[in-house]
């Protein structure tokens, strides 16, 4: 080998070697960052909240002036049984409190509004409920509480008309909100003096109004296309040109306040974020979940001027009573910036869900907060608003099988389960229950785990769930325990002047037939009989349905009428507490009996997650991801019954019992004389209202028995579900007969089936 | 003299090594700025196409991309055995059997037409080249405005008594789509067929009327041998073009269509909808293998026709 020869050979060996090294580079980055792997902190500015322990029950909304909060507070008095209203003054940055009685309207006039003048007066704008409808005021009260001024509104608005809100513009003008019942929404300007300037027309819905710097009022208001940004144009009286917002989430309650780099900050269940009003650009300022704080019903927020942060965040009560009734708490905390690099290391563990709900976001924080060497991340896939459903779907269902899997998928929503079991993308959850000692299967509900297991592996926890049956009178269907579609068919054929449950034809339609696929599908031959007797025959008994509900219609039997003269022979009905119960003896007006959804084999009875989760087969952090699971499986979390947010059934046998022991719990109060009385609440459905008193052991025992036979997954819309629905339209719209519908949903559903097997 | 002659040859002879290492270093620098140009595209091509293709071919081969075990030809198996991968096959020869050769087919009857001195020759160009400017979202919507169960077609045909039919959803639903494909692919190819006949030198062309050769051998024996080039790349054009039909049929009937319409993308858009990336793959590799093997047939036969003629 020449000089030259061995040059040309070392050159191709450098070649290879550069290729070599571009291929490993090409796949590694084409394989993607692996979303198991550890994150670590990135620079910058991190924030830690700090809750501060203030009373703030029985206030409602919040206004923020001059580092100070003030809030109206409004008491029940016992003893006169009348409201007692004071103006709630607290210090943002030592979080004191002061009281000022508030004397100036009676008990029965509420508060719409209320800001500030440029005056350094408060401005309210209150409500008074009267038979002939409504009047409205507005109020100029001093600091110290005393009325200054008062000016009448009514006159102002039309009798279809309501006062939304109020927002000032620091300048003295103010911005009234009026909506119409057609979704149409007005904003009324007015000066200090009461007169109206300008009167600004949208034919949008209207959400709120932002107040930038400089006195300039943004609107945001609900187009087709999600929430945009619309200046208000006093002058010229009209709203201008849409300012769509990019980089934040249009899913929740978009809150505003002053501060910021530019003047405006955004916030919703997600984080702070900074706003250019004239750009809609927004950029993230602050994470809740990352500072530790569950913002699911974020209130308000705001700036201390001291680079932190204020929030009002509402969370369920811990110390409200039994029986899974509403109570809330309001708590204020304050972030205080600290260096990102001084917050200790720990490994990140992904959570993927579509929409993130109250108790997953809970236990993530809890998680966050107590666990040394994990830390929890968030892959919200719905980043968008509502309307892009489907698309988020998409991406999450096509990231779970790709290399960006999370740690923890939640089942609560758009995971198709069968699908991702079926690519091996969940791991097998039984050998680690089985491994920690602490969790016995027998102590928990098994058939509801069973929904969930495969070839005897778990592959979802579902730590709280709601059931859904339907429901009858205990008379009617005394001799009924399941059944199938033709035992309900020959059902219904008893009462020949009766439907089966109040909807409409393709909500009977999707019941009857999403349990009983496999009726018509035999996946064995490959077969479909969607064109016999037996699917038309259904088709037929759908079509005798409503269409559509006309709400508009005064005359329709609503579902409670309905049942009671007969009309309706059940109802589907979904069960979250003991109480539901006696809903339903109130509702049939006596016994009832709950079956489940026929079906062939079991019982029918469905389970749908409240909370649910998996765990990614490819997580590398498995003991991580257990130890966040096991919190929801433990006593602690399930033994919570504190009502709102979290509503839903607990899993373990134990948290059943107390459950149901606390709905049998008698609570008394004392009346206005001071006698001990028996404690009671009321639950309305149509014109139905239902006293709901300590459960008794009977209902206890029916509620229970329902629980021990829930043994069907409640499904999700399949494609299958799809394909008939958009067939369907035809036959129940009477353009095309049952025989050229089912010709085309068999043709169809075979190339699905064929695709499938 | 003789020593000047001496001199300049052992110059010549100490200039020649110099001469040619300067020729040497020039060609290898000229190869490194060549390199250096190339490289751009090479790593889009190695990146964008190469990259993927072998990602493609691994993820043909493993059970799942979770696990990841080798399994060699089990997808290929499962997707041949497949019944609605063999429908979808089935469906989609039938129509590039059908549509592709009437597109060629048409389209040089257009040209050929639109050739000759005939009135309205622009506007009937024009007319034919429409389609092209039209986005697909508005193609369903002609479509759906004119063969749905409620549509124009179905509203003329109640006219003369005939029962709806729903065309779509029906066994007519092909031929709606071949319409459809040659509405849309017709003005393109004629355009491409009218530029290769005007470039047929006239010299030929007058000397076979001299010669006393009827339109039809003129035709046969030097036009279409003159348009073989152009011949087979609108062939390729509309073969590809005809498994791209997915789209519209997708838009007009989603993911499960009636049966005669369910095209080779419908099942390796739904492989993608299911995670199955596994049986897509092997889809996606068995599809490009039979357009490679087509595309192969076409080229030998374009050089087996067009071997005798010149440029």
């Amino acid at each position: 080998m020449n000089a030259s020869q061995k040059k040309n050979s070392k050159g191709k060996k450098y070649g290879k070697i550069f290729l070599g090294l571009f291929f490993c580079a090409v796949i590694a980055a084409g394989c993607g960052k692996d979303g198991t792997g550890s994150k670590g902190q990135t620079g910058g500015i991190a924030y830690v909240s700090e809750t501060k322990e203030i009373d703030l029950r029985n206030i409602d909304s919040m206004l923020e002036r001059d580092g100070s909060l003030y809030g109206i507070r409004n008491e029940y008095q016992d003893t006169t049984g009348e409201a007692v209203r004071s103006l709630v003054k607290i210090d943002v940055l030592t979080g004191s409190l002061e009281t000022t009685p508030l004397s100036i309207w009676g008990g029965e006039e509420s508060i719409a509004g209320f800001t500030w003048n440029e005056k350094g007066n408060f401005v309210f704008l209150t409500t008074l409920w009267q038979e002939e409808g409504p009047s409205y005021s507005l109020y100029e009260v001093s600091p110290e509480g005393k009325k200054l001024d008062g000016k009448a509104l009514t006159s102002l608005i039309e009798e279809d008309q309501y006062l939304q809100s109020m927002t000032g513009d620091g300048l003295g003008n103010y911005y009234l909100m009026v909506s119409d019942q057609m979704g149409e929404s007005l904003i009324l300007v007015m000066d200090s003096q009461g007169t109206v300037q300008n009167t600004i027309k949208s034919t949008s819905y209207v959400d709120g109004l932002i107040c930038g710097d400089s006195g300039s009022v943004y609107a945001s208001v609900w187009e087709d296309t999600g929430l945009v940004l619309k200046k208000v144009n006093v002058a010229e009286g009209k709203m201008g040109e849409a300012i769509p917002l990019s980089n934040i989430s249009m899913m929740g309650t978009l809150l505003t306040a002053s501060g910021g780099p530019t003047g405006v900050l955004l916030g919703n269940d997600k984080g702070i974020f900074t706003c250019e009003l004239e750009t809609g650009q927004c950029n993230q300022i602050l994470n809740w979940l990352d500072s530790g704080v569950n913002a699911y019903d974020m209130m308000q927020f705001g700036t201390t001027g001291e680079g932190a942060y204020w929030a009002l965040n509402r969370n369920p009560d811990p110390d409200a009573g039994a029986g899974g009734e509403i109570s809330e708490k309001l708590e204020f905390m304050v972030l205080n910036p600290v260096a990102a690099d001084q917050l200790p290391k720990k490994e990140v563990l992904t959570y993927g869900t579509a929409y993130l709900g109250y108790e997953a976001r809970a236990g993530i924080v809890r998680f966050n907060k107590t666990n040394p060497k994990y830390k929890i991340e968030v892959i919200e896939y719905m980043e968008g608003d509502w309307l892009k459903w489907e698309e988020s779907l998409a991406r999450m269902n096509a990231e779970l099988a790709g290399n960006n899997c999370p740690d923890i998928i939640d089942l609560s929503g758009g995971v198709d389960f069968e699908q991702a079991v079926s690519k091996g993308i969940f791991a097998d959850l039984s050998p680690y229950m089985e491994k920690s000692g602490t969790f016995q299967m027998e102590d928990y509900q098994e058939n509801i785990f069973n929904i969930y297991s495969r070839e005897g592996k778990l592959y979802g926890i579902v730590p709280r769930f709601v059931l859904s049956a339907l429901v009858g009178s205990a008379e009617k269907l005394k001799n009924i325990e399941r059944w199938n579609l033709e035992e309900l068919l020959a059902f219904t054929k008893q009462y020949p002047d009766a439907k089966l449950l109040d909807g409409v034809s393709d909500l009977i339609l999707w019941m009857l037939t999403s349990t009983n696929m496999d009726k018509y599908m035999d996946w064995e031959t490959g077969k479909c009989f969607f064109d016999q007797k037996d699917f038309i025959s259904v088709l037929e008994y759908a079509n005798t349905f409503e269409k559509e509900i006309d709400y508009q219609n005064e005359n329709r039997i609503g579902t409670h009428e309905g049942i009671q003269s007969g009309k309706y022979l059940m109802m589907n009905h979904y069960f979250y507490q003991v109480r539901d119960i006696q809903v339903m003896k109130g509702m049939f007006d006596g016994p009832v009996k709950i079956v489940g959804f026929p079906v062939d084999e079991g019982n029918g009875i469905c389970v749908s997650p409240n909370l649910g989760m998996g765990m990614s087969q490819r997580s590398k952090n498995k003991e991580g991801v257990w130890e966040f699971m096991s919190y929801f499986l433990g006593d602690e979390y399930q033994n919570r019954t504190e009502g709102n947010f979290n509503y839903g059934l607990p899993v373990k046998k134990s948290a059943i019992d107390l459950f149901c022991n606390r709905a049998m719990e008698q609570l008394y109060t004392t009346d206005e004389n001071g006698n001990r009385i028996e404690q009671t609440s009321s639950h309305g459905y149509d014109d139905l209202s239902v006293t709901i008193r300590a459960a008794t052991k009977e209902e206890v025992d029916q509620f229970k028995d329902i629980i021990n036979r829930a043994d069907t997954m409640l499904s999700e819309s399949t494609q299958m579900d799809k394909i008939i629905k958009e067939e369907v339209g035809g036959y129940f719209s009477g353009q095309k007969t049952v025989e050229e519908v089912v010709k085309i949903i068999q043709n169809r559903m075979q190339v699905y089936m064929n695709e499938n097997r | 003299m003789e020593k000047g002659r001496a001199r300049l040859k052992r110059k010549k002879q100490r200039f020649i090594p110099n001469q040619n290492n300067r020729i040497r270093k020039r060609e290898e620098r000229g190869r490194r700025i060549s390199i250096l140009y190339l490289l751009p595209s090479v790593l889009g091509v190695l990146l964008f196409f190469v990259v993927p293709f072998l990602v493609v071919i691994y993820y043909s081969m493993v059970d799942n991309p979770i696990s990841r075990e080798f399994v060699f030809m089990d997808n290929f198996r499962s997707v041949f055995m497949n019944a609605a991968f063999q429908q979808a096959a089935l469906n989609t020869l039938k129509f590039s059997g059908v549509a592709v050769p009437l597109a060629v087919f048409l389209a040089l009857v257009l040209a050929m037409m639109l050739s000759s001195k005939i009135p309205f020759r622009s506007q009937f160009r024009t007319f034919f080249l429409s389609p092209m400017m039209v986005p697909i979202a508005s193609i369903v919507l002609i479509w759906q405005v004119l063969f749905h169960y409620n549509g124009i077609v179905n509203d003329f045909l109640g006219v003369f008594g005939v029962h709806k039919i729903d065309w779509f959803k029906s066994e007519y639903a092909q031929i709606v789509i071949v319409i459809l494909f040659l509405w849309k692919t017709l003005g393109y190819n004629m355009i491409l067929f009218m530029a290769a006949l005007s470039s047929i030198p006239q010299d030929i062309l007058e000397v076979a009327v001299l010669e006393s050769a009827t339109p039809l051998q003129t035709f046969w024996h030097i036009k279409l041998r003159y348009l073989s080039a152009t011949l087979l790349f609108v062939t390729i054009m509309s073969l590809i073009n005809s498994f791209k039909v997915f789209r519209e049929i997708f838009l007009l009937t989603r993911e499960y269509p009636y049966d005669s319409i369910y095209m080779l993308q419908h099942y390796m858009n739904n492989m993608f909808g299911k995670l199955d990336y596994q049986k897509l793959s092997a889809a996606a590799i068995i599809m490009s293998l039979v357009m490679v093997a087509l595309i192969g047939i076409m080229f030998l036969t374009e050089n087996y026709f067009g071997r005798d003629v010149e440029g």
